[in-house]
């Protein structure tokens, strides 16, 4: 009896202690997979592009204005015939460098600042804080349009320009979190052995506090595609034979009617990339992310 | 200008009596939210000679704290302090950073209340503990390995070639404190300040601890501030004590005198409180009535006499002196000391 009641304790726990881990995994489902899966495809065919056997993407493939089909073209073909599959792909290269720099450099800048301005406060604080109040106060696009008009950026231009506009997101998260680290006693502790002001900041401060700013440049990844995208419908992304996802979805749109897939393809592509990085970003931000059970 | 000093004499075993360190009117002050000046720390005096051990004592908000990182240089930095701190006969207040900088950790060193925060959570604790070494002795990679190591084995952490490797959260809070106090050793400090380094411990771990830290200092000759409201944990272990109260020093003497004749009615009061196995059980503690003064409260009268059983009109008449008993090194600053014989 005695026993009986006690196995069936066990037993309860160990389902109770099971359950979390199981519902973790049915997170990794299906959609999961099949966005790593697009991700792995779409990046490696970017990475590779050079040598697959494509046409580039500005020679002419075939006749123009040709639909999907059962040739190696089998993306058909733009209104002045370059083949829709190879601008597709280096139209991908264009997404994911503008992307990830982008993010990046906004990281790095705003990062930065952040931890500057937490660990100096004061007038230093004072002055980043309105740098980015001000940065804060005019629209994201309107901004970008501006400089893309007035400057006819190149493509590296382009990622520098974009990434002022995440700048102060990054900015406030690093702040945040530096502000919370520097608080407790290993900080101190450091500065009491002798660390100097820049080893206290990177070797103490910073690594302590750069997970949740990671795990929100996750999240900036795939807007940053869509912000570059929407430029480039515009006419103002990057600059004209270079292929871009946005230009191609704008130059298809005229041709609507008689050849949908002209603008429905590079449409599937953002959708497919931007849904994939979100949900990666979310799985990683669920498994790492959190820093409550952390010290 | 009134000051209190506990100056450690030479002890008859022939120990080093050379100051290790001489904190002189050291006065702590940052401005308040509205505009006016808290005095967190109000003119403390006290000598430390090499090998010895201080211990500081008074409620939270006595201003314990603030007092040694006023020393360290440490505060807050609205915070302004005055005074001298004397740290091997070299001033160690104002200095430039980068001088200051050289003289934290090799000359002294501190050990902090909670372990689970004092160490850096993504840093393996061989390399927090090699840093300092490497950056004070100009040790190479190596050998300030191999020090470490036999840092953490004389802290008395088993396998520590294996320790040396992993990482805080792999360590228990004992382990970890231990780890802060190999740390802390070195680059071999002269003065190692205990900012309540066992209150967040088990007892037990407590006692082993303390009991660490007399042997390291008996093999150092280090000098050793220790700082507690716990008046158990000072008693024993500790040459002198300082009272703490307001900021200010109530009672500063050698400690087995000032627990013995005692005359601040606030070191009365505080040892009062004391658990005792001998008291009734689930009798009512003794406790000090009302609430430590703030730090804009006036400096004119004395700060305990809001709380006192004994206050009259002479105590908040004007600051009570510092009354000093040069021949056993006792001072307190009480208008109506309990022991009137004992420290006068």
């Amino acid at each position: 009896m005695t026993i009986v009641g006690g196995a069936g304790e066990l037993g309860s726990t160990d389902a109770a202690v099971r359950s979390p881990a199981a519902g973790r995994r049915r997170r990794w489902g299906f959609s999961l997979i099949l966005s790593v899966a697009w991700l792995v495809l779409i990046s490696a065919a970017a990475l590779l592009v050079d040598l697959l056997p494509l046409h580039d993407y500005i020679s002419v493939a075939g006749a123009p204005n040709r639909p999907p089909n059962w040739s190696a073209e089998f993306l058909g073909t733009d209104s002045v015939g370059r083949s829709q599959l190879s601008r597709i792909i280096y139209g991908a290269r264009v997404s994911f460098l503008i992307g990830f720099c982008a993010t990046a450099l906004s990281m790095l800048v705003g990062g930065a600042l952040g931890l500057l301005a937490a660990y100096f406060g004061g007038a230093v604080n004072s002055i980043i804080n309105v740098l980015a109040n001000t940065m804060l106060a005019i629209p994201a696009l309107l901004f970008l349009l501006a400089l893309s008009i007035a400057l006819r950026p190149s493509t590296p231009m382009l990622t520098v320009i974009l990434s002022v506009i995440t700048v102060p997101a990054f900015l406030r998260i690093t702040y945040a979190n530096a502000l919370a680290e520097m608080q407790k006693d290993y900080v101190v502790a450091a500065q009491l052995m002798g660390a100097s002001t820049g080893r206290t900041m990177l070797r103490e401060v910073l690594p302590n506090s750069i997970m949740p700013v990671l795990s929100y440049a996750v999240l900036v990844v795939p807007s940053m595609i869509v912000v570059e995208g929407s430029l480039s419908f515009l006419g103002y992304g990057v600059p004209a034979p270079q292929p871009s996802w946005g230009a191609m979805i704008a130059a298809g749109r005229a041709r609507l009617t008689t050849n949908p897939a002209e603008a429905l393809i590079p449409c599937a592509a953002m959708f497919l990339t931007v849904f994939a990085l979100n949900g990666i970003g979310d799985a990683i931000r669920e498994r790492y992310g959190s820093r409550e059970g952390v010290a | 200008m009134i000051t209190a000093t506990a100056v450690s004499g030479p002890e008859p075993g022939g120990r080093a009596d050379r100051a290790a360190l001489v904190v002189e009117h050291l006065t702590c002050t940052i401005p308040g939210p509205d505009g006016s000046e808290l005095r967190l720390v109000n003119d403390v005096s006290f000598t430390l000679a090499a090998g010895r051990t201080l211990g500081i004592v008074g409620e939270s908000g006595s201003g314990k704290t603030m007092l040694v990182r006023s020393i360290m240089g440490i505060g807050p930095p609205t915070t302004s302090v005055t005074g001298s701190v004397l740290l091997n006969g070299r001033e160690l207040l104002h200095l430039p950073r980068r001088q200051r900088r050289e003289r934290l950790g090799a000359e002294i060193a501190m050990v902090f209340q909670n372990p689970m925060t004092s160490l850096n959570p993504v840093v393996t604790v061989g390399r927090q503990i090699s840093e300092g070494i490497r950056a004070h002795l100009g040790l190479g990679k190596r050998e300030a390995r191999a020090r470490s190591i036999q840092l953490l084995a004389d802290v008395g952490i088993p396998d520590p070639a294996r320790r040396f490797d992993q990482y805080p959260h792999e360590l228990s809070g004992g382990m970890r404190q231990r780890v802060t106090i190999a740390a802390a050793l070195g680059s071999d400090p002269d003065v190692l300040i205990a900012d309540e380094a066992t209150t967040a411990l088990d007892v037990t771990v407590q006692k082993q601890i303390l009991v660490l830290l007399e042997r390291i200092q008996e093999e150092r000759q280090m000098a050793i501030i220790m700082i507690s409201h716990d008046l158990g944990v000072v008693s024993g272990r500790t040459d002198d004590l300082l009272v703490l109260y307001g900021g200010q020093v109530a009672e500063a003497g050698p400690t087995r005198h000032v627990f013995e004749r005692h005359a601040h009615r606030y070191t009365e009061a505080l040892l009062r409180a004391i658990p005792s196995l001998a008291a009734e059980p689930h009798g009512t503690f003794a406790t000090i009535p009302g609430t430590p003064p703030r730090p804009v409260a006036e400096f004119d009268r004395c700060r305990f006499a809001p709380r006192c059983a004994h206050a009259t009109d002479a105590c908040t008449a004007g600051p009570p002196p510092w009354v000093a008993d040069d021949g056993n090194r006792h001072g307190h600053r009480c208008v109506h000391p309990s022991d009137p014989a004992g420290a006068r």
